[in-house]
């Protein structure tokens, strides 16, 4: 076994009587860049707390290296999740300062570093000494990245990690992501709902829908399965027979299905007279988990 | 646990310099208003009531540590059994410093001659390195301090309902303390403070309890 493979297995978790994760399965191996896509209240804080030990789960387990995680310092140390930060904090606002995130940071994370930190911070134009309470919304993302970035953590875990960034801010930050990647080779799992921007960066994609995970597979492949074949309502049918249609939009006789499938079945649809298109990741997507809201 | 212990110890160097300096600020008033001379004023009401404010003081900073703290550190990978021994020890630093500190400002008023009022008596009471329930006062005040943030952080009400007990029995514990420190070996006082001193050690057992299970299923938010 890899030593440094994150498994969770047959992991259940209920919030009272609504279950949020149900029986899932999910191998993180090392090396990679993971995107975690999904709707709002798919889980997906859930189930990264999950595996970071700072949820509970009420079955199933989480290992690294084939260790549990679960109050295992060994295992904890290599993990890094950096959460969204709140401007308030139980019964109030949150008046810790960035200096107090960041010196706390520096005790627990046995690699980090400073040095990174400190660049980071006048990088960000951060002041250490400002509340996160008197924060922008990206502003705390920014503070966000830089508590992952600088961890060094093994397995560095974002969530929402552009939230609140503007479109340069954005650019910046997954450009430091893809650099600290090419040097340190580390594992990151990044939560985002801006999913087309990131897209490029993800090596691999996970999609979680209501608790269970729909996919987990090469960004590049996973596209490459998914299409929209338009034309004449009788040819798109014809050409969709053993395919799997995701969803259908019609005007008049014009329709444009979203189809998943390859191979022979798709190189009929080629040879046919349909337009046939690639999807991008934010559609594919929409069309997995969808639901039809979309339409 | 070191770590968790470094965590903690950063924020208790402020607290209890804030303590400190909150003392340090009560006696030069008292001193500079003419307390020691029998002045009736704000500083002797603070001066009197100094082991009073120190419960409360413990009581906030515990919760502190309960809530925001705890979030912080189990954020960034604290083990929750390091985090709750840690804490026991800052609860004893706490304790310790408080007591300390109790036994120097019951000491002030005989040291410099201060005029005798009822008051000092009071807060001779619960002074002295060798009145251990004021110490023990301290930690369960802090104990249900903390189950209190714990608490809070699950349910606002149940949280507010722990504050007010709290609130209500540092009082108590700190009048308890006052009647009966003089209380004679085999007299009713001396049985009902010893009762009493029982009932702290309970509460604060059970308090304990209740932490380590909650923090145990903690969940970081």
């Amino acid at each position: 076994m890899n030593p440094d493979v994150l498994r969770a297995e047959g992991v259940c978790k209920s919030y009272g009587k609504k279950e949020v994760l149900h029986d899932l399965d999910l191998t993180i191996q090392p090396g990679k860049i993971y995107g975690l896509i999904g709707r709002n209240g798919a889980g997906k804080t859930t189930l990264l707390g999950i595996l970071t030990a700072q949820n509970t789960l009420d079955s199933g387990a989480v290992t690294y290296g084939g260790q549990p995680v679960w109050e295992n310092q060994a295992a904890l140390d290599h993990i890094c999740f950096s959460r969204e930060l709140q401007p308030t904090l139980f019964t109030g606002p949150n008046n810790l300062k960035v200096k107090h995130y960041l010196k706390s940071a520096a005790i627990y994370y046995p690699n980090w570093d400073q040095e990174y930190a400190d660049r980071l911070l006048a990088g960000f134009k951060l002041e250490p000494k400002k509340k996160i309470c008197q924060l922008s919304k990206g502003q705390m993302s920014m503070v966000t990245i830089l508590i992952a970035l600088a961890s060094r953590a093994p397995i560095t875990i974002l969530d929402e990690p552009a939230a609140g960034l503007d479109v340069v801010m954005r650019e910046r930050f997954y450009q430091l992501l893809l650099e600290d990647y090419a040097q340190t080779n580390r594992t990151f799992i990044v939560s985002t709902h801006i999913i087309e921007e990131a897209a490029s960066v993800f090596e691999q994609v996970i999609i979680l829908d209501e608790g269970r995970i729909l996919e987990n597979s090469p960004t590049d492949e996973l596209i490459s399965q998914f299409h929209y074949i338009s034309g004449r309502e009788d040819i798109v049918d014809q050409v969709c027979r053993g395919l799997e249609v995701l969803s259908v939009q019609q005007m008049g006789r014009h329709k444009t299905a979203a189809v998943r499938g390859s191979g022979v079945k798709l190189e009929a649809a080629l040879s046919a007279d349909v337009d046939v298109s690639p999807m991008n990741l934010q559609n594919v997507f929409v069309a997995l988990c969808g639901h039809g809201d979309a339409q | 646990m070191v770590r968790s212990l470094k965590y903690l110890l950063r924020s208790a160097w402020v607290s209890l310099g804030a303590m400190l300096a909150f003392a340090a600020i009560v006696t030069a008033g008292a001193c500079l208003t003419g307390v020691p001379q029998g002045a009736n004023n704000i500083f002797r009401t603070y001066f009197g009531c100094f082991p009073l404010l120190t419960l409360l003081m413990l009581f906030l900073y515990t919760y502190g540590l309960c809530t925001s703290d705890l979030n912080l550190a189990l954020s960034f990978g604290a083990r929750r059994r390091d985090y709750f021994l840690a804490l026991q020890l800052i609860l004893l630093l706490y304790a310790g410093v408080s007591w300390a500190l109790q036994t120097v400002m019951s000491a002030i008023p005989d040291l410099f001659g201060w005029t005798s009022v009822d008051r000092w008596s009071f807060l001779m009471s619960l002074g002295g390195l060798t009145n251990w329930r004021y110490p023990l006062a301290c930690l369960t005040i802090m104990a249900l301090g903390c189950l209190c943030g714990l608490l809070y952080t699950r349910s606002r009400a149940w949280g507010i309902v722990v504050m007010v007990l709290a609130i209500l029995g540092g009082i108590a514990a700190t009048t308890v303390l006052l009647l009966f420190a003089d209380a004679r070996p085999g007299s009713p006082g001396s049985l009902v403070a010893a009762a009493l001193t029982c009932g702290a050690v309970a509460v604060t057992a059970v308090c304990e309890l209740l932490i380590w299970r909650t923090v145990n299923r903690y969940i970081v938010r």
